[in-house]
């Protein structure tokens, strides 16, 4: 091996007592999780947004664009549950690049993680504190989740990871909804069988222990659109695909069938001022259909204080470093349009 | 006739006014003086005050007045030290060893006009500022001549004051004999081990004879009662005054490196200065970690992820607990920021004790005897 051993990372339980969370906010999660929850077990039929930035890249900018959403949570409370999106891991198609706060604490500085994962972990606290959300992050390395599993409401096991066994085996050990995204080729099967995967228990190997998971009746698709052999993406958002995914669900007997539509990503061919448009269309399709409304239980929305995307060291505050993003105005307006749809 | 009568009396309110406002600096002054007493901090900090001629004669618009304003300025800066000086000429000052000793002269040159208390030994120098019979103690971290300074570092763990200075001093050797003995003539020199080794080339360049003595105080006394004209001892150029002897070489050491720190201890930790956003802020932390493997090297990693510079990390044995250790560290840079409270949080998860003993900044005491340009101060605010 090449590898060198740079320094032993201190045990989530460790970080857990360096940071903990108050009693004040274990029970806010709480409450965030069953109204969650119950949307995805058809309890509820209020429309789930897991919504901001592609990567937060840093603390300030997140934490104001999250106390705006929290303003217009308020207005939209009797039709939609948020879900901020705090992506504090990016996966990058060669691996070069920026790869999110947990590597990255200052995106122009080289990687510390050890310092890293402090930074996420206070992150997530003081979004649930500040602001009484709990959110959403990448589960792209499954071990790290130990280190946040208090503080997140929603995990998205991304496009290149939903075929990895170690994914669907943690998911499967869970207890907050996990969506697994269509792979980047576009084949539902593999998310499919991820979220059969998932759904169901297992004997693995997890942080140096053998574990045993009862399985995660709350893992469910998400559809992010896909890229042809040609290298363009194609769109899976249309009212055809929401019918095919609606019938594989049928085929499966999975439990909670459920599906968050992601508006960015290949859906918009990253064309992120699409995103509005999109979302309309996919509540377009849910009004046509009694099978698409209550298997459409929410959208991903990628967006951030300012339009569009720079280079790491772009220097604007509230930009996107990684993908581009819809910024605050337009997302506002667009919230307002999807509630008053629904 | 007229004008000059109206002008007369407005002269007279602004004078009254300027007189309200000066009692009011001065009554803030006096609560500086306060605070310093409490913290162990000098009257002097010269960085303030250059800050605050910069900033304040910004206020004056008319070119012309803004020499004779500045010279105002400085004037006021300066009574105001004298007022601070005199408020704490009460101020004790613990230290140990003789006078002319290391101790003394770093005590001396950091506070100039307070009261001096020489203590037997650096635990009862640390005890008196504890129970409140001196302000502060001025007592070695780092010390060329013995490994005594072992019990301070002890007395930090384990006691309750705070470091919020620290005193960086040259060491500096000279040849001292009686005033009229030339330095042809002397055969033998005595003084502290470590001083006749730190001048070992010189001394064995003219072929003296060396004889121990206890401390390097006590040498030249001896050279001063015994009356012998062959006889000098290694010592500070302070010694050669305080004891009436002369100086018969200077700067005798083998390498100019050579430089004791002393700490001086309070009872109040000083965050304010702390805060001020100086880089060249350093701090002292001692710990014990957990006995596990990779405790300590989980520590180290903790505060090398935050960005703190490590100079220094000693152990020392634990008195209560055979086969105990605690740790010492010393690192540069701020702690009294965002980033340096965070890494306190974390290390407390990991540590059983914890103590930030306080964060300081050097003063360098240069040869004659100043504090180096760079930290010399005037602070009377």
């Amino acid at each position: 091996m090449n590898l060198e051993f740079k320094r032993e990372l201190p045990s989530a339980r460790v970080v857990k007592e360096m940071y903990p969370l108050s009693e004040e906010s274990v029970a806010q999660k709480k409450k965030n999780d069953e109204a969650i929850q119950d949307i995805l077990v058809g309890r509820s039929d209020k429309f789930i947004l897991v919504i901001g930035p592609c990567s937060a890249d840093r603390s300030d900018a997140v934490l104001e664009y999250i106390t705006k959403l929290r303003e217009v949570q308020e207005k939209v409370k009797d039709k939609i549950v948020m879900i901020p999106r705090i992506y504090t891991n990016k996966p990058r198609t060669t691996g070069a690049g920026y790869k999110g706060m947990l590597h990255q604490p200052d995106p122009e500085s080289d990687p510390n993680i050890l310092k890293g994962i402090m930074e996420i972990r206070k992150l997530h606290i003081r979004a649930l504190e500040e602001t009484g959300f709990s959110s959403a992050d990448e589960m792209l390395y499954p071990e790290n989740h130990s280190y946040l599993s208090d503080v997140l409401s929603y995990v998205a096991v991304g496009a290149r990871s939903v075929e990895n066994q170690m994914h669907r085996l943690t998911s499967s050990g869970l207890d907050i909804p996990v969506g697994m995204k269509n792979p980047t080729g576009g084949m539902l099967s593999v998310m499919m069988n991820a979220i059969n995967a998932a759904q169901s228990s297992h004997t693995f190997e997890y942080s140096g222990w053998e574990v045993v998971s009862r399985g995660n009746l709350l893992a469910h698709a998400i559809l992010r659109g896909y890229s042809h052999k040609s290298g363009h993406s194609a769109p899976n958002y249309h009212y055809e695909d929401l019918v095919f995914l609606n019938e594989l669900y049928e085929k499966s007997g999975l439990k909670n069938p459920a599906v968050i539509v992601d508006t960015n990503h290949s859906n918009s061919g990253k064309q992120f001022d699409q995103q509005p448009r999109i979302a309309k269309e996919i509540i377009h399709s849910m009004m046509l259909s009694e099978d698409i409304r209550k298997l459409v239980k929410g959208l991903m929305v990628e967006s951030y204080l300012v339009d569009g995307s720079q280079k790491p060291d772009g220097g604007v505050y509230g930009q996107s470093i990684t993908d581009p993003c819809l910024g605050w105005e337009r997302t506002e307006k667009m919230i307002y349009e999807i509630a008053d749809l629904l | 006739m007229d004008d000059l009568v109206k002008k007369r009396k407005e002269i007279e309110e602004i004078d009254k006014a300027m007189a309200d406002l000066f009692e009011k600096r001065m009554e803030a002054s006096a609560a500086i003086a306060a605070y310093k007493k409490e913290h162990g901090l000098p009257v002097r900090d010269a960085s303030r005050e250059k800050l605050l001629l910069e900033k304040n004669r910004q206020y004056i618009e008319d070119p012309d007045h803004e020499e004779y304003y500045v010279s105002f300025l400085k004037n006021i800066v300066d009574l105001s030290s004298r007022y601070q000086h005199r408020l704490l000429s009460g101020m004790k000052i613990a230290y140990s060893g003789v006078e002319g000793s290391f101790a003394y002269i770093a005590a001396k040159t950091m506070f100039r006009d307070e009261t001096l208390v020489c203590m037997s030994g650096f635990e009862k120098a640390y005890k008196s500022v504890e129970n409140g019979e001196c302000d502060c103690a001025v007592l070695p971290l780092e010390n060329n001549y013995a490994g005594e300074v072992n019990t301070v570092m002890d007395l930090a763990f384990s006691g309750d004051l705070f470091v919020n200075k620290v005193i960086e001093l040259p060491v500096r050797h000279c040849l001292l004999g009686l005033p009229g003995s030339r330095r042809e003539d002397i055969r033998s020199v005595i003084s502290h081990p470590q001083a006749l080794l730190q001048c070992s080339d010189y001394i064995s360049r003219h072929g003296y004879e060396t004889h121990e003595y206890g401390n390097t105080a006590l040498a030249a006394m001896n050279v001063k009662e015994r009356g012998d004209n062959t006889l000098a001892a290694v010592a500070s150029r302070e010694t050669a005054e305080l004891m009436g002897l002369s100086i018969l070489d200077d700067n005798i050491q083998d390498s100019s490196g050579n430089t004791t720190r002393f700490a001086v201890f309070s009872r109040a930790m000083d965050r304010n200065r702390a805060s001020s956003g100086r880089d060249e802020d350093s701090f002292i932390l001692v710990f014990t970690v957990k006995n596990e493997a990779g405790a300590l090297a989980q520590t180290l990693n903790i505060i090398g992820a935050h960005g703190y510079n490590m100079k220094s990390l000693r152990s020392r044995p634990m008195k209560e607990l055979l086969w105990s250790y605690y740790f010492f560290i010393e690192a540069e840079g701020n702690i009294n920021t965002q980033n340096g409270r965070d890494m306190i949080n974390e290390l407390s998860a990991i540590c059983a004790r914890l103590k930030l003993v306080g964060s300081y900044q050097t003063y360098i005491i240069g040869n004659n005897g100043s504090c180096s340009e760079d930290t010399e101060e005037n602070d009377e605010s």
